[in-house]
């Protein structure tokens, strides 16, 4: 590919300042899926640890990463190798977004190999970059098992850490599936992976009539935890608010109601010039846009898109959750309605659920080898400590199920100036020896 | 009716304080008259008094309440008991060279006399356990008329800050209103009262779980070997399981005694337990969660009383055994747990029968059991009575045998009693007329012995008169 002519052409690809990278099978595929549809303005990526499932796509830029990890073979399903196939080739990575890239998309579905160790490791480069990074994940099927589904989740708790925004797309919300074929089902979700990421690179690369650009989606999305991507149609009378509801119960991602409960929120509505944006369709966006509780200001935006003859479409961008915020939200959803609150409760139940329900798989699979009693720090005190104020009231404090050694030693290195002091008053000679053995106490860990 | 003559005693626990009165008979056998409970807040923590000024006025409200069952009769004085943080035993050694001299009973008093000089700095000495002789580096139980030309007595002191006493005496008179006729160290009162003569002979250790501290006694070869009070106690469980969701205290006592398990048990299926939270809402903890909570803390506490074993000696002997008392040892399968650490066998504490003649139901419940062994190391009439009709007739040391005061009374720390018998408060005295070979009698009659010298020393006119 390389012309040995002197290369004068400065512009030799339009500078493009959006990159998806599509992370291991499922993440390629959807990449793959994206660069034949074509988005404007947009360069595409695969990594993969698989070098057959690289060469079988027609985007032309490829990285093999890992290649001394997993030889080109694949990382055989387990996150680990596809974590380290990616930290092997760190230098490739920062080479391969060094190129002028301001927002990225790290796509990936979660659940197998190499999407779910090697994304998170990916998105934290780009992130390191100062780059607007965007994970865009998909969770699997229930069909496909709870292994591969806490798998998953676990990759999608990494990714959250490592991105700026992350959007994680639930494909069991996928309509109709029940009776979809499932070579087809997982098309579907790499489709769905392709709307997601096609749809935010939407807002920035198309100019719109009402613009929403690089800017205004960099502030929804920078540092603003997990997002949710929402796109409807609507046609005929009615049609926008058609395209809000669709847009609102076919969110491809959980907590429908949240959307409204969102920090950020920015949206965008296509029309064609055949049928274009109605004044008397403002009053749906207006009614739509007073439902959202956020303190910022709604940024939205239309323009034309000529696709979409007499539909209409609306593409909605919300920011601004994750267990964190919840959190730190708990004054705000206290002034606001029993909703909020209960949204709030809801989320943190079906972490929990969530949780215990990965306990429970541990439990039924592994149940018979491991053990699940967890580890204790037990404090087992020496004579003097007996009657150390500060290190009981730390035992105290913090129950032992909770404690960890590097604590202990902290508060007995604090108490040990003390102890060694009133250790000189106490004149009985045999009890001073027995004390200086037992100096320091022991910490038994199981 | 009222009573005229009796002993009232108040121990201090961290969740309770218990007021009990009672009276002996004339062979030393205890009848409980009267008991009352006080729960404590704040005011005790780690069974040392925190708050002087709350404590006293709890202490006050269980003496009226006490009064008004005794027939209008006025309480005078009162024992307290102490067992908090900070209390335990330290070694002690006096020595004396005798250049081939004989062991008599004045060598033994000097050395006694010497003991009771020393103080250590920052600790008050509350009690002093018999010691252990050895003559030229050999163990001699009885060593009076052997010659040697040196002689050792080892001593286990009993310690703890200043202020354990002081709060109770001193810097607690002055709000009572009451005098405290004497500090009784409970774990050692406790020890008198469950462990048989043949334990303490045996080895053993008799173990308390109380709310705020866990104090471990251990006896080998009839003599007390170490007493330690660990700063933890099931309350902390509690405390822990608190931790898990919003749970009231109240709540989660219940759990704890309900679902509290001192063994982790694997489970297939976690159980959900229901819960109510402290805001009022229902929710439900995971059993393993509970289980492993209350696990890891009991596990804690028992690491404590092992290392202190451990450092006694006393683990691996065979002979050993440990005894359970106090109300955190009721938790599933403490003992069981207990078993698994020590490979001792374990019993649960029940108070010696020939100790108590009336109440002994109430005095087995660990709650109270405490309370009765104090009453029982209480030797002076704590009522108010300018002349009192005394029910107390010529003492016998209960098992009958040796009238020998090996052990020495001083488990009383009287306060004001001092000038009454000071006699009683040399160990040596019994010591000289013991024999060889009747430890296990002398055990008992030790702290009777010293109580019926007293009596005899302070009754004995009025006993001639009246009570025969």
């Amino acid at each position: 590919m390389e012309d040995k002519i002197y290369d004068f052409d400065m512009a030799k690809a339009p500078q493009t300042i959006i990159k998806v990278i599509g992370v291991g099978g499922g993440g390629g595929n959807a990449v793959s899926n994206m660069y034949r549809e074509g988005i404007r303005d947009v360069s595409f990526v695969l990594c993969n640890t698989d070098n057959q499932a690289l060469q079988k796509s027609d985007v032309p830029d490829k990285l093999l990463i890992g290649q001394n990890t997993t030889h080109g073979l694949g990382s055989g399903n387990v996150p680990e190798v596809g974590e380290r196939a990616a930290i092997e080739s760190e230098d490739d990575i920062r080479k391969m977004l060094n190129d002028g890239t301001r927002m990225a998309f790290v796509t990936a579905g979660m659940g197998g190999g190499t999407g779910t160790g090697a994304a998170p490791v990916v998105a934290k480069i780009s992130k390191d970059m100062g780059i607007l990074t965007v994970g865009i994940v998909t969770i699997p099927f229930v069909f496909e098992g709870r292994p591969k589904i806490v798998k998953a989740l676990r990759g999608v708790r990494n990714m959250a850490q490592n991105v700026d925004s992350l959007l994680v797309i639930n494909n069991e919300r996928l309509r109709n599936f029940a009776d979809m074929p499932i070579p087809q089902a997982n098309r579907k979700a790499d489709e769905t992976l392709t709307i997601a990421a096609k749809s935010i690179a939407e807002i920035v690369t198309t100019n719109l009539e009402q613009n929403v650009d690089f800017a205004d989606v960099d502030t929804t999305m920078r540092n603003s935890g997990v997002a949710l991507i929402s796109i409807g149609f609507g046609e005929g009378e009615g049609r926008l608010r058609q395209a809000i509801n669709e847009a609102l119960e076919n969110t491809l991602v959980n907590d429908v109601n949240n959307i409204f409960n969102a920090q950020r929120v920015a949206f965008v509505i296509y029309y064609s010039h055949e049928d274009e944006l109605r004044i008397s369709e403002m009053d749906d966006i207006h009614d739509f846009m007073s439902q959202f509780k956020t303190e910022y200001e709604v940024k939205w935006g239309h323009g034309y898109d000529d696709s979409l003859g007499h539909k209409i479409k609306i593409t909605i961008l919300v920011t601004g959750f994750g267990l964190e915020d919840i959190l730190t939200k708990t004054e705000q959803l206290e002034l606001n309605t029993d909703e909020e609150i209960r949204a709030a409760a809801e989320k943190a139940a079906a972490e929990k659920k969530k949780r215990d329900e990965e306990d429970e798989w541990m439990q039924r699979y592994y149940g018979d080898y491991i053990d699940a009693h967890p580890k204790t720090e037990i404090v087992v005190l020496t004579t003097e400590e007996l009657d150390d104020d500060n290190l009981i009231a730390f035992i105290e404090e913090k129950p032992a199920y909770k404690r960890t050694v590097k604590d202990v030693q902290q508060i007995r290195n604090a108490g040990n100036l003390i102890i060694s002091s009133s250790q000189k008053n106490i004149s009985s000679s045999t009890m001073k020896n027995q004390e200086q053995k037992q100096k320091g106490g022991t910490i038994i860990s199981f | 009716m009222a009573y005229t003559d009796f002993i009232v005693a108040i121990d201090l626990g961290t969740s309770h304080m218990v007021g009990m009165v009672g009276t002996k008979n004339s062979s030393g056998e205890l009848s409980i008259i009267a008991y009352e409970v006080e729960k404590v807040e704040t005011c005790i923590r780690r069974g040392c008094v925190y708050n002087i000024k709350d404590t006293a006025y709890k202490i006050v409200g269980l003496v009226r309440k006490l009064e008004n069952k005794l027939g209008g009769t006025r309480i005078a004085k009162i024992y307290v008991g102490v067992g908090g943080q900070s209390l335990r035993t330290i070694d002690h050694s006096v020595s004396k060279l005798l250049g081939n001299g004989v062991v008599t009973e004045n060598t033994l008093q000097d050395i006694d006399k010497e003991c009771r000089q020393y103080t250590p700095d920052l600790l008050n000495v509350l009690d002093i356990a018999s010691p252990v002789y050895y003559l030229d580096n050999q163990l001699e139980s009885n060593p009076i008329g052997l010659s040697c030309s040196r002689i050792d007595a080892r001593y286990k002191l009993i310690v703890g800050r200043p202020a354990l006493r002081d709060s109770v005496t001193k810097n607690m008179v002055e709000h009572i209103k009451t005098e405290v006729a004497g500090v009784i160290v409970s774990p050692l009162a406790l020890a008198d009262l469950i462990l048989t003569d043949s334990e303490k002979e045996n080895g053993s250790a008799l173990i308390d779980f109380g709310a705020g501290v866990t104090s471990v006694t251990m006896y080998k070869a009839g003599k007390l070997v170490g007493m330690y009070v660990i700063p933890l106690g099931s309350h902390l469980i509690t405390k822990d399981l608190m931790t898990l969701d919003n749970i009231s205290e109240k709540e989660a006592e219940r759990i704890k005694r309900t679902e509290g398990n001192a063994i982790w048990e694997k489970e297939k299926e976690p159980r959900p337990i229901p819960v109510d939270l402290a805001d009022g809402r229902h929710a439900s903890l995971k059993s393993s969660d509970v289980n492993n909570v209350v696990e890891a803390r009991s596990r804690e506490i028992i690491e404590n009383i092992y290392a202190r074993l451990e450092e006694a000696g006393m683990v691996n002997d065979a002979g050993c055994k440990l005894v359970i008392a106090g109300n955190g040892s009721t938790l599933k399968n403490l003992r069981e747990a207990l078993i698994e650490r020590f490979k001792m066998d374990v019993r649960y504490a029940s108070v010696r029968k020939d100790f108590i003649k009336d109440g002994e139901m109430i005095a087995n419940n660990p709650e109270y059991t405490t309370a009765t062994a104090l009453l029982l190391k209480g030797t002076e009439n704590c009522a108010v009575i300018p002349e009192p009709v005394v029910t107390i007739k010529e003492p016998k040391p209960i098992p009958a045998e040796s009238p020998v005061v090996e052990q020495e009374p001083v488990a009383v720390e009287n306060i004001e009693v001092k000038k009454t018998e000071p006699e009683v408060k040399n160990p040596i005295r019994g010591g000289e007329k013991s024999k060889g070979g009747n430890k296990t009698g002398e055990r008992s009659g030790g702290f009777f012995g010293g109580f019926f010298d007293k009596v005899s020393g302070k009754l004995g006119e009025i006993l001639d008169e009246e009570a025969d």
